[in-house]
């Protein structure tokens, strides 16, 4: 699978490619065609990827450079990274075509495109890689694009005050899982997530060359100070409270195809990254780990958390004036909802957090994506001086809508089932608690949303409107490929993608196989 | 006094600077409001956690890992390095971490340095234009 491994050496080489070429390029718009191609082609690179691991029906190890699992770093792709990965590159393509409409000829272009594709590579590394101090590098290299992009005006002080927020405590919570990786090594002896997971689990402990390391020290009490540390760096990520507080004045201080990004897609990882680690890894939720018994503290700390999330964005969406503020408010809503999901620790809890990430990931970005226009035209963030875009353009006045419909749960979109499934999941297991959180804060919500939808769509202001901003293919192109996204994204259509990748997650035994087949190959093949 | 309980005295005595080190950069971190000593401070937490996770590969009394005799090699050759040698594995990971920590650093200076030029201050208590 050298698809797979090349996806991010690609995104990084024409990351660090685009600098060099504008020495001696100085026309914007060839930046514009380079990025898109590369996105694109990305984009295909990752969907092969998930067919393949579709068809094989299991994980695949990628050895890097040929080194085996515990001496080398392993990407290990299963049916729930490729699926994340595959819809980060298919959204991320569109949100480049957006930014060629949003940047124009502005002269920083090629160093965003250079940040943006950085970015990428973060996500897809984090997504595929199988190897615990891989994933902090990546979650580094994914940190470091995000910081230098909420900076992209340097010369505003709202962008530099929130990206030094976002940057000191993103170092501080990158250390924190540095932390965490370290005590991983001390206490499992190596740092492949598939072995560390066999380690976990006594049925195929055996199996591993590493036992004798647990005779010395507490090895559940090293494991809940690792989950300690590195749930701290991935609810940060996420935005989940009390991490939030970064993400309210970075997300609307970038340039708003990022806050899209942001928004949509770079909260996932710390969802992807945390249900890793408590499920697949260490198998908190699986009652054959030795780690079972921490279970009831995660998911009860996990779901207060989540749900005090939820409950505590959606109203401060309503002290909102800002448009991008309340929109970021609506995302650590909807993580909080996410996290919720994760820490049930039922499969169905599961299928429905990941069905949720993908709605969220499309709302949101259609969202921000649409908004852009309506600020872009009234050149101001503030909800009442918003002009009336909906008006003079349909394609921008549905997509509001439909952004903000899923989002709150309507019907025929995918918000709906996503939050649906939620729904069944929290009644399964009795939850009558969570089941209340999604209703209150979806509706407290609801009152939100139409504060963005009233003036966008029904007020008066459509003078002064520069129209020739409201059109050209690169603008409505993305918009109307996430409407139809969002009606895509519907449980005829998706149930078996998201079951299969849920699957995965949960019963890990295919994961730790592969990962152990890797080791034992190498070592019977006589190296 | 041998050498064996010196050993085990300045192990000890390491771990314990180590921790208050920690300790401290994180009263930095959090308590001083000058930008530039929070990135001092975070610094500083980043080499303490460096030296721990190399602290974590070393036993009292080793060798290099490297195996210095190459003709023949009996298995009590490869028993002693084994138990012997400290873990090199540390020491690539913190390689790394140290290179991720030269970038963010750099970042972080450059960002404050443009807080300077636009707020004509470094003083986190006067720079509130966002509310969190």
């Amino acid at each position: 699978m050298h698809l797979i491994a090349a996806a991010p050496v690609v995104l990084v080489a024409t990351a660090f490619a685009i600098p060099l070429i504008y020495l001696k390029i100085k026309s914007v718009k060839v930046f514009h065609a380079v990025a898109l191609s590369v996105t694109l082609t990305v984009f295909f690179m990752t969907l092969l990827g998930y067919v393949y691991v579709s068809q094989v029906g299991e994980p695949v190890v990628y050895r890097m450079g040929g080194w085996p699992p515990p001496l080398g770093i392993v990407y290990e792709a299963d049916s729930f990274s490729t699926l994340l990965a595959t819809y980060t590159a298919f959204i991320i393509v569109f949100v480049t075509l957006y930014s060629s409409w949003y940047l124009g000829s502005d002269t920083g272009t090629p160093y965003y495109y250079s940040l943006l594709l950085g970015l990428e590579a973060g996500l897809l590394g984090i997504y595929y890689t199988g190897d615990i101090f891989n994933l902090f590098v990546m979650l580094e290299v994914l940190g470091i694009t995000c910081y230098g992009l909420v900076a992209y005006y340097r010369n505003s002080k709202e962008a530099v005050e929130a990206s030094i927020k976002y940057a000191f405590f993103g170092a501080l919570a990158g250390l924190s899982y540095f932390l965490a990786a370290v005590i991983t090594y001390a206490s499992f002896g190596n740092l492949t997530m598939g072995l560390v997971a066999a380690e976990s689990r006594p049925t195929f402990r055996l199996l591993t060359p590493f036992v004798d390391l647990f005779t010395w020290g507490n090895v559940i009490a090293a494991v809940a100070v690792i989950l300690a540390l590195s749930l701290w760096t991935f609810t940060f990520k996420a935005g989940i409270f009390p991490n939030h507080f970064w993400l309210p004045d970075a997300h609307p201080a970038a340039p708003t195809p990022i806050s899209a990004i942001l928004s949509g897609l770079v909260v996932n990882a710390g969802a992807y990254t945390s249900a890793r680690l408590l499920y697949t890894v260490f198998g908190v939720y699986d009652p054959l780990s030795s780690f079972y018994s921490l279970s009831p503290y995660l998911g009860t700390v996990l779901s207060a958390l989540g749900a005090f999330s939820a409950i505590f964005a959606s109203v401060m969406m309503l002290v909102q004036n800002d448009v991008k503020r309340l929109i970021a408010y609506s995302t650590v809503m909807h993580l909080g909802l996410i996290f919720t999901g994760l820490s049930l620790g039922t499969p169905a809890g599961v299928k429905a957090a990941t069905y949720h990430i993908l709605t969220h990931a499309a709302g949101k970005a259609l969202l921000f994506m649409s908004v852009g226009v309506a600020i872009e035209v009234s050149k101001t963030r503030r909800i009442p001086d918003l002009k009336a875009v909906g008006r003079l353009s349909p394609v921008v006045g549905i997509a509001i809508a439909a952004a903000c419909f899923s989002l709150v749960g309507l019907p025929p979109l995918g918000g709906f089932f996503s939050k649906f499934a939620l729904y069944q999941a929290y009644i399964e297991v009795g939850r009558f608690e969570l089941v209340a959180v999604l209703l209150a804060s979806s509706g407290i919500a609801m009152l939100g949303y139409l504060k963005v939808i009233y003036p966008t769509l029904f007020g008066s202001q459509t003078s002064d409107i520069e129209t020739h901003r409201l059109g050209g293919p690169s603008m409505l192109l993305p918009l109307i490929a996430l409407i139809a996204l969002l009606v895509i994204l519907n449980p005829l259509v998706i149930s078996l993608a998201i079951d299969s990748a849920s699957r995965s997650l949960v019963y890990a035994d295919r994961y730790i196989i592969k990962a152990l087949e890797a080791f034992v190959n190498y070592i019977t093949s006589g190296g | 006094m041998d050498t064996n309980f010196l050993e085990r005295f300045l192990v000890i005595f390491a771990l314990y600077n180590l921790l208050a080190t920690i300790g401290v950069s994180i009263y930095g971190i959090v308590a001083r409001p000058h930008i530039t000593k929070k990135i001092i401070a975070l610094t500083i937490l980043g080499d303490a956690l460096n030296v721990l996770a190399i602290f974590l590969g070393f036993k009292p009394s080793s060798i290099p890992p490297v195996l210095l005799k190459t003709d023949t090699i009996s298995e009590g050759d490869i028993i002693k390095f084994a138990t012997s040698a400290v873990d090199p594995l540390p020491q690539a990971l913190v390689l790394t971490a140290i290179v991720i920590g030269l970038a963010v650093n750099l970042f972080l200076i450059f960002l404050a340095l443009q807080i300077f030029r636009l707020y004509g201050t470094l003083d986190s208590r006067k720079i509130r234009e966002l509310r969190g």
